[in-house]
């Protein structure tokens, strides 16, 4: 096999290395064929261990000193949030308005990271401990309200997101666990109710983990792929042949746009429990969504807010959050079936859309626009989560610029006072749990889209894994360690290059 | 224009006499041509056409020197006395220098993909018909580059039992990954019996025969996911030496394969006449 690759002092790619090759090439080409700059893309390779011990080293203290602080002003001021807001402005303000290349961690000498590591693990165990259990994890005006019972739908959802943090990370086994220990929901009747996207929503959730993941005995599995079944025969009869669209009652048409993202996301996970599910028909489902939502989605628009039965537009409304939940989702279609380049152009396409509207330097996206303005004037408000979508977005096109200013943009909002918390337009107070993991979930690919840019040598590792700060109940705390982490990449590269250049 | 790839899993194929004979009948047929030696390791055009072909123009650079430099695409083609044809040559001289045998031999961080893409650009400003590259042999970062930019990829194969496996591992590892590219193969090499002196070994002669039917059941049945059109087998050719044949030999057995393969390309439309 190595006779192939490479040929006397060129490199030739790993079978890794080539796939990935060939697909960043073409995304580049297809830039260039469309008058823009090209990619610079450097080879998929791992962060080691070293420069995780010496990320664990800077990051550490810096948490340490800062939990004290906050600790501190929290005892001597009952005013949490604003207390932490003035914290939070202060240690990322160098980050974000001092070049990157100059900023600088001190390191104390009397520093243990086994202690560390002992009370940071404290504090996030608590976090999701019973008292604070992440059901109800409703933040109001910056303190914990769990009194509000979690529904199914936000439940499934939930255990969607968490699923779609790195495999075997905290986040990722808390959705699995929610899944399979704590509340089988798919015990529920889900089948009994006559909502098509409650039920393809279960149905994508209860495959979010692959076979090999699933920790269930064989009895159980076997209700459990029942289940999946029964679910599937529901839904099946509802889906048009020709177009893959999800059948809508009448009085329900403006579910078609998001029935589409839920019935794409089921599909990439369903290809992978061969079986359970017909393959080919699988594909075949495939292909015909994308080539519907090729012909729904408008080349200067995107995709309106919703259609109507005949599946025409019947909206002028586009939301930001439908363009990159469907970004995201075709990814992961992509990635699970040989559809061909159509389902780039779509992806390309969605993202122009996306692109065009990310409002110059504030790179805040609005939630939605109206396709009557001809500049579509952006609402006043969008929501953190849609942002966190949209970072997300970018981040899989490894436009590592556009994320970061999105990313500052959207810090600079949670880190100001008494303002850092709204997420929703009915209660700008109210931060919900899936908000909060929305926004982790898009600093995750951030980090790892910059340890994927700026790698420093081979072996394996799990960036994320254990230290993903966990949002349960205290969100400054967990927004807190995020920007750390991500003040410690320009530390990560100015040490890197330090080392490269002593090394030549 | 169409971009044309000569491509084969190991060197000494043919790629480069079958490429370069190729471009200059087109060129014959009032086809305007321009072919680029992408064999960055061992370019072998310079050969094929000698100082007298080429128009002397002062300043003229090498395509390794627009792929690490700052040259302009129309500093590296060279034209010559053929009718419709220019020509870009690899410089292997510059290899010897460090810095730039890094920059061309490893990943390239999609810098020499966006250069060669420039270079692309600049032949369709140009109006040429067609942009004919003659790829380094395997998979390697450079040869995947010429391979993404293309539109067709001529795989140019001979009849050993051991280009079976490399096919083999190039459909499956490379080729399959490639979208919206069109796939020919070209047997190169095929012995006649009326070329050699001797009685041939039947037993050499069944093997022989026995690979052509292996290589092209490789690349039909491996290529499930893309499509593979056989579309000539070239005579091998006694004493080949590197010359463009098809200028003033045109009773040469070559001269005439090449023709007839031209005359294929275009008249089945695999080539827009």
């Amino acid at each position: 096999m190595s006779e192939v690759r490479g040929q006397k002092g060129f490199e030739g790619p790993s079978e890794q290395e080539l796939e990935h090759y060939i697909k960043q090439s073409r995304k580049s080409l297809l830039r260039m064929q469309n008058g823009k700059s090209p990619m610079i893309f450097r080879p998929r390779k791992n962060i080691t261990k070293i420069v995780i011990g010496i990320m664990f080293l800077l990051i550490i203290p810096t948490v340490v000193l800062s939990l004290a602080s906050l600790m501190s002003n929290y005892g001597s001021n009952n005013n949490f949030n604003n207390t932490s807001g003035i914290t939070t402005t202060q240690i990322t303000t160098t980050q974000i308005t001092e070049p990157i290349i100059e900023t600088t961690t001190p390191i104390p000498e009397d520093f243990d990271p086994e202690q560390v590591t002992k009370n940071l693990e404290t504090v996030i165990d608590e976090m999701i401990s019973p008292d604070h259990s992440i059901i109800t994890p409703v933040i109001i005006n910056g303190s914990i309200n769990t009194s509000r019972l979690i529904s199914d739908t936000e439940l499934l959802d939930l255990i969607w997101y968490c699923n779609q943090f790195q495999k075997d990370s905290k986040w990722w086994n808390i959705g699995r666990e929610l899944l399979f220990e704590k509340f089988l929901l798919w015990n529920n009747s889900y089948t009994d109710v006559d909502e098509y996207e409650l039920q393809i929503k279960a149905l994508r959730t209860f495959l979010a983990y692959t076979p090999e993941e699933i920790p269930l005995d064989t009895y159980n599995l076997e209700i459990f792929h029942n289940a999946c079944l029964s679910l599937w025969k529901r839904i099946l009869p509802k889906i048009d042949n020709l177009t893959s669209t999800l059948g809508v009652s009448p009085n329900d048409s403006t579910r078609l746009t998001s029935n589409q993202i839920l019935f794409i996301e089921f599909l990439s996970k369903a290809n992978e429990f061969p079986t359970l599910f017909n393959v080919s028909m699988l594909n075949d489902y495939a292909k015909n969504t994308v080539v519907t939502l090729d012909q729904l989605t408008d080349r200067t628009t995107g995709i309106p807010e919703f259609f109507d039965l005949n599946s025409s537009r019947s909206s002028s409304i586009f939301h930001s959050r439908e363009q990159g939940e469907l970004i995201l989702a075709l990814n992961c279609l992509e990635n699970a079936f040989s559809i061909g380049s159509s389902i780039e152009f779509l992806i390309d396409r969605l993202n122009k859309f996306i692109t065009n509207h990310l409002i110059n330097e504030d790179w805040t996206c609005s939630a939605y626009y109206n396709s009557s303005n001809p500049l579509h004037q952006p609402s006043d408000e969008i929501r953190a989560s849609d942002q966190g979508l949209i970072i997300r977005c970018k981040v899989l096109f490894e436009h590592l610029g556009p994320s970061k200013y999105i990313a500052d943009s959207l810090i600079e909002k949670l880190k100001a006072p008494n303002s850092g918390f709204y997420s929703s337009s009915t209660n700008l107070n109210s931060q919900h749990l899936l908000d909060q993991l929305q926004i982790l979930l898009a600093f995750q690919d951030l980090i790892l889209l910059e340890s994927m840019i700026y790698p420093p040598t081979g072996e394996t590792s799990e960036l994320t894994t254990g230290e993903e700060p966990a949002a349960g109940a205290t969100w400054e705390t967990s927004m807190l360690l995020i920007i750390l982490s991500i003040s410690c990449i320009p530390l990560k590269r100015k040490l890197w290059n330090r080392k490269r250049a002593n090394n030549e | 224009m169409e971009t044309i790839a000569f491509h084969s899993y190991r060197g000494g194929v043919g790629k480069t006499l079958l490429s370069v004979n190729t471009a200059v009948k087109l060129a014959t047929l009032e086809k305007k041509v321009c072919l680029v030696d992408f064999d960055l390791r061992a370019p072998s055009l310079q050969s094929y056409l000698p100082s007298k072909y080429l128009i002397e123009e002062p300043g003229k650079k090498t395509l390794t020197e627009f792929l690490v430099g700052n040259v302009e695409p129309k500093d590296v083609v060279f034209s010559t006395n053929i009718p419709n044809f220019n020509c870009v040559f690899s410089g292997i001289e510059i290899l010897q220098q460090s810095k730039v045998r890094s920059k061309l031999t490893q990943h390239g961080e999609g810098r020499i993909l966006a250069k060669l893409f420039e270079f692309i650009r600049y032949c369709n400003s140009q109006n040429y018909e067609f942009l004919i590259i003659d790829c380094m042999p395997g998979v390697t970062f450079r040869s995947l580059d010429a391979l993404i930019v293309s539109d067709k990829i001529m795989i140019v194969t001979r009849p050993v039992r051991s280009e079976v496996e490399g096919l083999n591992l190039l459909v499956s590892e490379c080729y399959s990954k490639l979208e919206g590219v069109e796939f020919f193969a070209i047997m190169n090499q095929i012995e006649h019996r009326e070329d050699i002196a001797f009685e041939p070994n039947h037993m050499d002669v069944k093997v022989a025969e026995e690979n052509v039917q292996l290589i092209w059941d490789t690349l039909r049945n491996n290529s499930k996911s893309l499509t593979i059109r056989p579309i000539y087998s070239f005579r091998r050719i006694p004493f080949v030496t590197e010359r463009i044949y098809v200028l003033r030999e045109n009773d040469h057995s070559f001269s005439q394969d090449i023709e007839k393969f031209c005359n294929n390309l275009l008249e089945s439309g695999i080539l827009q006449k």
